[in-house]
Formats: structure tokens, C-alpha cells, sequence
């Protein structure tokens, strides 16, 4: 790790301003928002994977005990077909509606199709027990390639593929092109070429915490929500256009949130509260049990992905060939586009092609998660490269350093990159001690490495100084990785004021200004700079403040540790915060600033991961023994939360290459729909994860800061995966490499 | 003058034409100048694409200005998780 010593607080790793309350259960997540006279809502949700839905009888459920109000989709208004920016990426406003309530159809099992208020949770359950749904029911689809095929049950017969026939409506939602060069001739120039297919399986991001509402709609039209989510804007967005209402009309508080890892960027239960509590008019609480959220909300594509790789003897690609599926679930939009522009990205490769596929299934429409789309894509590409360093007889570092993209390099999506780290971090993981450790029987060791662009978007940040001379630090970002002690730090730096003196708060939508949600790596980054830059701004009107209280002109004060600092010749003494916030009244009023910006310039990140494994030959059971994550970030603003960036990413992709999968049958339903039957890594399963943070300043940032989050969950599934293949001797290209999956291969060896 | 790079899925409002040059100062005259070219391209780069100028990814912006000699490049608007 490393710090820079010309900063006193950016770079050091103080304790989480949230941390005590959340040790010691005073934070108050989601669930924990209760309200006088409040209902509870639940959701009726669909017994099968696809079916018409020929009518809906909701009489015997609004004359139960207890239940004030009922709903369908025809309580909601039918929207138009319209894409929209609505947080991260565009969505389309119909598709969200109709994934909220189905309309029509139900396309995926546990697809919501109607919701129930009531005076308990019991009460509520037992009214949609009296919903009377009379279903045709229809065929699946749930394998990517199953759903391309010309004769495969339908989702939506008003989608067409995009250059396609427009007579026959098509499961294939998206494609994407992107050449470069001459493939057969750099293929022709090859020595060696190594061709593959792999499959990922659907996997949930597995937060904590499942998605919970309490809403409350006013007499007057105006709607208070309290939930969990990534970005309260962007809840306050979905939820007005869904119903069709102004964003003025609508505010929305963030709770503290037990984990998103991108998919709290999106709504199902918000629009459906705020219905409910304007049809019962009493407030309206909506909590997912663990079943709902595995079932109904919005996990990662599956994916299908092949890739043919051309090397020169000495270790130089010359071409690249990409076909990269991606199952989007019940409506269009998976994570197609960046994992196209992912999958080569950090190579320098004259000729090559790739081809992305956007397909729709009978499965929950895909949301968000970290990178998305690009460890796919990795998995695929790294495990390529690693065979190939394989047959080249090349170390796989070395074979990535004479290939990497660096400063100037053209990346496979386009642009030219500006300044990049990758060539340092490959340096730092060949140096690493762990890169050269022994190796005991059935143990082995694989490199996996990742992309990830990180972005910028919309944030704003106000400073309050309050009379003491502390402040109050407000954002609409939500906190879901230690964002509020990195804002305080940024801060605390440009102030000149100890950490602790400052505040750093989460607000509502109608009290903090516009932030996008947090997602894509960008509020350290982002919300960062907003935070900076009203430090600034408020650093310029204290030293008026003071200019005013000397009779000096402003441009003859200093600011230095916290304190207006006069010229020499006015004998005057230095003012601290707190006295020229004590005297605010009598030199134009109270201290505050604020900024809001489009941060642009957001650095791509790329990380190293070194992987060692055992391999039981008896069982096929795997354990990861040692562990290494080596990434740049730019600048590390709090070190601790960026190593912790590190090891969540890198455990999430552990249990993604070993264990995570959705199990289906062939109706569509969804076979392990809890944490003992969807197996995430729990603390036992991994060792200590090291992390190196190697620190290659984004120019772009004021502190030189690259987004961290999402870069991590890149490289493990290609890691563990050559590790398995160098500890088993056995190459597997389909995930998980679950106990029998990796015994099956093992045998057959 | 821009150096202006289409990527193959833009290539279809171009008619194949891989680059072109433009005239522009920033990213609003940018789009301008190519809807005029080829009408629908600047209005299907604003409302999906991010721009590269230079290797630096500018997502929802149009008053960015562009230096003479700047390479443009355009890529689908980036999310994440």
C-alpha cells in the first residue's frame, strides 16, 4: 500500500462515521421505517414461467379481513414504449412497468401480478391466497441458445431484432458489432491459435439486505418513500414516471443499505407502495423475504462466450475473434454492450472482430452487478490468454506485459487511452512474493486480470459551517461502501479542519442536490469532486469573511490548516473557522457552499489476481488457499475501504467461479431460492485476501482518484479457474466448478 | 478540424464511411455538424452514445470544448454496478 505524505487526511484510513451505529444496531436500514397506522403490503407473484394471464378476479381479496386496498397492473397507467435515462443506463419505462406488475403475460416464475394492503403481514398474505389468476400456460425458454433459435417460444411479440427481419418477432433484443483490421489475415500471421467456448450461469449479487419500502401518499398528491436503493434520484425518477407523476411530487429518503453491489438501481416495490397508500390512504410498508428477492428481482446474466485467440512465437497477439451471448432475462437490456467492449480491451490486438447478442428468457429481467458484464467476457479472454501463454511456453505475466494496453494504446472499443495503470499492476503481481511461493501437492496457481471503464455523471455536494466552526456535509449519494468517511476526508483536506469536525450526511431528494446513484465506481470519483470543489468555494468566501473583518483585500489572505491567515503588515492575528463562523452574522450571514457538477475524465481501472488453489481429487471440492488482489486505484482517499473494495470483489467472483448458479427446472422454477441452497462464500470458505493497492493518478481528478468497486470481481473467475486447471490438470470452461462438475472431469481425465 | 471515427454500428447513418473530419469547437457543434452530414447520426450519438475526445470518455455533456486536432470517438453510453 502507499500513501503520499503531502496530504494530512486523504490517504489515512479513519474510523467509518456510520461505524457505531451500525455495530451496535442503531442504524436504521430498509425494514426499520415504521409509520402510525401503517400497512403491510405483499405481492402475488406467478406459479409458472411463462403464461398468458386471461383474467384476474380480485373481488374475494378486497372484502377480506383486514385488507384496504388491492391491485393489478391496471392500476397503473399503460406506458408507451420509451427509453429513458433513468440512473446508470437507459431503460425502457414500459418494460419497467410491466416487470413491477405483469401485463398480459407473466414472463418469468414469481413474476409479480398482483399486490395486497392490509393491516399485518398475515392478514396480507392471506388475501392473495383469494386472488383468483386463470393462466394459459406457455412454454419456456431459459438456455441463451435455446431462446435464438428460430423456433423458440416467443417473450414478446412486438420485439424484432435490430437489422433482423421486422416480420417475425425475435428473442434476440441487441447486437453490437465491433471490428478492427483483418481478421483472416491476422489470424493467417498467427503460430498458434486457441480456440474456446464458456458458459456462466445466472448469479444473484446476494446483498444482505433484501429490498424493502414504507410509503406514504398525502391528500394532497405528494408521495413520501423511505427505502433501500443505490440512488434515491433514481428511485424518485422510476417511481414518478411508473405513475405517471411529477418528480416534484414524489421524495424519497434513503435508509442505510445492507449491500446492492449495482442491483438497488432499479424498483419493484416502490411504485406498488406509493399505489397502495394512495388507494387505502394510510401508509404502506413492503418487505421481500429472501424467496422473493432470489426469484423476482434482478440478478446478472447467464452467458454464453467464444473466443479464438491468435499469438505470434514470441508471444505477440495478432488477432482476436469474440462471440459474446448475454441473456438479458424477461425484458431486453443486459449487459451485452460493455462486455462486448471489455473483452479485448486490455490487449493491444491488430485484427480482431466481436459480436454481442442481447437475448431475452423466462428468467427475472437481469439488474445490474459490478462491472457488468465485463467478468464474463474476462472469464472467457484470461482463460484464453492463459492457455496460450501455456502453449506459448510463456510466464503468464509476461506474456500479458508484452501485449498490455498502456498510455496511447487504442483501446478495442475505440478511444486511445490516457493515462492507465495496467502495465504497473501486472509489474507489482509478477513482484509480488505470493507470484513465486511453493506449492504443495494437488495445490495450483492461476493469474486472472480485469477492465473496467468507471464513470462519472451528476453529483453535488453542500457544506454547512455550523458556529462552532465544524461542518455538515450533505450528498444524495448513497453510502454503500464507506463513501461518507472518503467525502469527509476530501474535506477535511481541503479545509484544513480535523476529520472528526465534519459531518457527512446522506439526504433526501428534496434536501441534498441531484446526485446520480451510486453505482459505476463513480461517487469517490465523482460525488468527490463536488466535494472538493465546494471546499473550495467555501475556503474563498471564509477568506472574504476575513478579508472583511481586517480591511484587507481578499486576495492578500491565505488559508492555511484551517485558518484565514492575514498579511504580515496588518498585525492582525490569524482567524480559525470557528471565529470567523462565530462573527458569520456580522460579515454576510451564514457559511455555505455548495457545487454541483458532471464529473468527466472517470480513469479505467485494471486489476491483477493471483489465485492459489487445492483441488480434493477424492471429492472435486476446491479451496482457495491463498489470495491476492492487486489493482490501481488512482490515489487510495481511505486505503482501508479500497483493500475492502478489493476482497468483496474478489470473494464475490470466487463464489461466482466455484459454487453460485441458478438451478432451474424445466418449467422454469427457480430450485434454490435460499442462501443454503445458492451457495455464496461465507467467511470460512476463503483465507485472508491480500490486496496491493497500486496508485496511478487519473489526471482527470483533482486527487488523481480511478473508481474501485467494480474493477475487482473482474479477474477472479479466470484466476481460479486456471488455478483449478493447473492444481487437477483438468480445463473447465463451463462455471461453477462445483464439486461434481470438477469430479465428473477429473474422472473422465 | 476533428479527426472523426465511426464505429461500425454508426457506420450505417455514414453509409460504410469509416472517418471523416469535422469543424467544431465543442461537442454541441460536433452533433451538428454530423446530423447535417448525415441526418439522425448526432441525434442517436446524444441521446445513446458517450464521446471520446482524446481517449477521455464524456458521458452527458454538450458544452464540452474540443481542441483542433482532437480525435473523436464515440462508444455506447457506460454504466455499472
Amino acid at each position: 500500500m502507499s500513501t503520499n505524505k503531502d496530504y494530512k487526511w486523504v490517504g489515512t484510513s479513519p474510523i467509518r462515521p456510520d461505524g457505531a451505529d451500525k455495530v451496535t444496531g442503531k442504524a436504521a436500514f430498509g425494514a426499520d421505517k415504521n409509520l402510525p397506522g401503517m400497512l403491510h403490503g405483499k405481492i402475488l407473484r406467478s406459479p409458472y414461467g411463462h403464461a398468458k394471464i386471461k383474467s384476474i378476479d380480485t373481488s374475494a381479496a378486497e372484502s377480506a379481513p383486514g385488507v384496504l386496498a388491492v391491485m393489478t397492473s391496471k392500476d397503473l397507467p399503460d406506458l408507451a414504449s420509451e427509453m429513458g435515462e433513468a440512473g446508470e443506463s437507459a431503460v425502457d419505462f414500459r418494460d419497467l412497468s410491466q416487470n413491477i406488475l405483469a401485463a398480459g403475460k407473466v414472463l418469468y416464475h414469481g413474476h409479480a401480478v398482483a399486490a395486497v394492503a392490509a393491516t399485518s403481514p398475515k392478514l396480507a398474505k392471506q388475501a392473495l391466497k383469494l386472488i383468483k389468476v386463470e393462466y394459459e400456460e406457455l412454454p419456456v425458454v431459459l438456455e441463451i441458445e435455446d431462446a435464438m433459435a428460430d423456433d423458440a417460444p416467443i417473450l414478446h411479440e412486438n420485439q424484432f431484432t435490430p437489422g433482423g427481419s421486422q416480420d417475425k418477432p425475435s428473442n434476440i433484443a441487441g447486437k453490437m458489432k465491433l471490428p478492427r483490421g483483418d481478421i483472416e489475415k491476422g489470424f493467417a500471421e498467427a503460430d498458434v491459435i486457441v480456440e474456446r467456448e464458456f458458459t456462466t450461469p445466472t448469479v444473484h449479487q446476494g446483498y444482505i439486505e433484501p429490498h424493502a419500502v414504507t410509503a406514504s401518499m398525502s391528500a394532497s398528491g405528494h408521495a413520501d418513500v423511505w427505502c433501500c436503493t443505490q440512488g434515491a434520484f433514481v428511485v424518485r425518477a422510476m417511481t414518478a414516471k411508473v405513475l405517471n407523476m411529477d418528480v416534484g411530487k414524489v421524495k424519497v429518503t434513503p435508509s442505510e443499505i445492507g449491500g446492492g453491489f449495482g442491483a438497488k438501481t432499479t424498483v419493484y416495490l416502490e411504485p406498488i407502495a406509493v399505489k397502495l397508500s394512495e388507494m387505502s390512504g394510510r401508509p404502506v410498508k413492503m418487505v421481500m423475504d429472501r424467496e422473493e428477492v432470489l426469484r423476482a428481482t434482478g440478478p446478472t446474466s447467464a452467458s454464453v462466450i467464444k473466443i479464438k485467440l491468435g499469438a505470434t512465437n514470441d508471444g505477440k497477439l495478432v488477432a482476436a475473434e469474440g462471440t459474446l451471448k448475454y441473456g438479458a432475462g424477461a425484458y431486453k437490456g443486459s449487459p451485452m454492450g460493455p462486455g462486448c467492449m471489455c473483452v479485448f480491451a486490455s490487449y493491444e490486438i491488430p485484427n480482431f472482430v466481436v459480436r454481442g447478442f442481447d437475448v431475452v428468457l423466462n428468467k427475472p429481467k437481469v439488474a445490474a452487478y459490478r462491472a457488468p458484464g465485463a467478468p464474463m467476457a474476462a472469464f472467457a479472454m484470461e482463460s484464453v490468454m492463459n492457455e496460450m501463454a501455456g502453449k506459448l511456453d510463456l510466464d503468464p505475466i509476461d506474456f500479458r506485459l508484452e501485449n498490455a494496453v498502456k498510455e496511447g494504446s487504442v483501446a478495442a472499443y475505440g478511444p486511445k487511452f490516457p493515462a492507465i495503470g495496467f502495465v504497473e499492476t501486472l509489474k507489482a503481481a509478477k513482484e509480488h512474493p505470493h507470484y513465486s511461493a511453493p506449492l504443495g501437492k494437488n495445490q495450483g496457481r492461476g493469474v486472472g486480470t480485469g477492465f473496467w471503464f468507471n464513470i462519472g455523471m451528476q453529483s453535488s455536494a453542500t457544506l454547512n459551517v455550523n458556529e462552532s466552526g465544524s461542518v455538515t456535509l450533505i450528498t444524495g449519494s448513497a453510502d454503500i461502501g464507506g463513501s461518507r468517511a472518503s467525502m469527509a476526508l476530501f474535506a477535511a483536506e481541503e479545509l484544513g479542519i480535523d476529520y472528526d469536525l465534519i459531518t457527512p450526511l446522506v439526504s433526501n431528494t428534496e434536501e441534498a442536490g441531484y446526485c446520480d446513484v451510486t453505482g459505476g465506481s463513480r461517487t469517490t470519483f465523482a460525488t468527490g469532486m463536488a466535494v472538493v470543489k465546494a471546499s473550495k468555494n467555501l475556503v474563498a468566501n471564509m477568506k472574504k469573511r476575513a478579508a472583511k473583518t481586517w480591511g484587507v483585500e481578499v486576495d492578500e489572505v491565505l488559508w492555511q490548516d484551517g485558518q484565514a491567515v492575514p498579511p504580515f503588515s496588518s498585525g492582525k492575528n490569524p482567524m480559525s473557522m470557528a471565529e470567523i463562523a462565530a462573527s458569520a452574522a456580522k460579515t454576510g450571514g451564514p457559511l455555505t457552499a455548495s457545487a454541483s457538477l458532471t464529473a468527466q475524465g472517470a480513469g479505467a481501472g485494471f486489476g491483477v489476481h493471483i489465485c492459489d488453489v487445492e483441488v480434493d481429487p477424492e471429492t472435486g471440492k476446491t479451496d482457495v488457499i491463498r489470495y491476492t488482489a492487486i489493482q490501481d486505484a488512482g490515489k487510495a482517499i481511505h486505503p482501508a475501504y479500497v483493500e475492502g473494495q478489493y476482497q468483496g470483489g474478489a470473494a464475490q467472483g470466487i463464489g461466482w467461479a466455484l459454487n453460485e448458479e441458478y438451478v432451474y427446472n424445466d418449467k422454469g422454477v427457480l430450485q434454490n431460492f435460499g442462501f443454503l441452497d445458492y451457495r455464496m462464500p461465507v467467511a470460512n470458505d476463503l483465507p485472508m485476501i491480500d490486496t496491493v493497492i497500486v496508485e496511478v493518478p487519473n489526471p482527470a481528478h483533482p486527487y488523481g482518484v480511478r473508481g474501485v468497486g467494480e474493477t475487482p470481481i473482474v479477474p477472479p473467475l479466470a484466476a481460479v479457474a486456471e488455478a483449478v486447471n493447473n492444481a487437477a490438470g483438468v480445463r473447465i470452461t463451463d462455471l461453477p466448478i462445483s464439486p461434481p462438475r470438477l469430479l465428473a472431469e477429473i474422472d473422465a481425465k | 478540424m476533428l479527426q472523426v471515427d465511426l464505429s461500425f454500428d454508426l457506420q450505417e447513418f455514414s453509409s460504410g464511411l469509416e472517418s471523416l473530419e469535422v469543424e467544431a469547437t465543442n461537442i454541441r457543434e460536433l452533433l451538428a455538424q454530423l446530423d447535417i452530414r448525415f441526418p439522425g447520426l448526432g441525434a442517436k450519438i446524444e441521446k445513446d452514445m458517450a464521446v471520446t475526445i482524446n481517449g477521455v470518455i464524456y458521458q452527458e455533456t454538450l458544452i464540452e470544448p474540443i481542441e483542433d486536432g482532437s480525435e473523436i470517438y464515440f462508444i455506447p453510453k457506460i454504466g455499472g454496478g
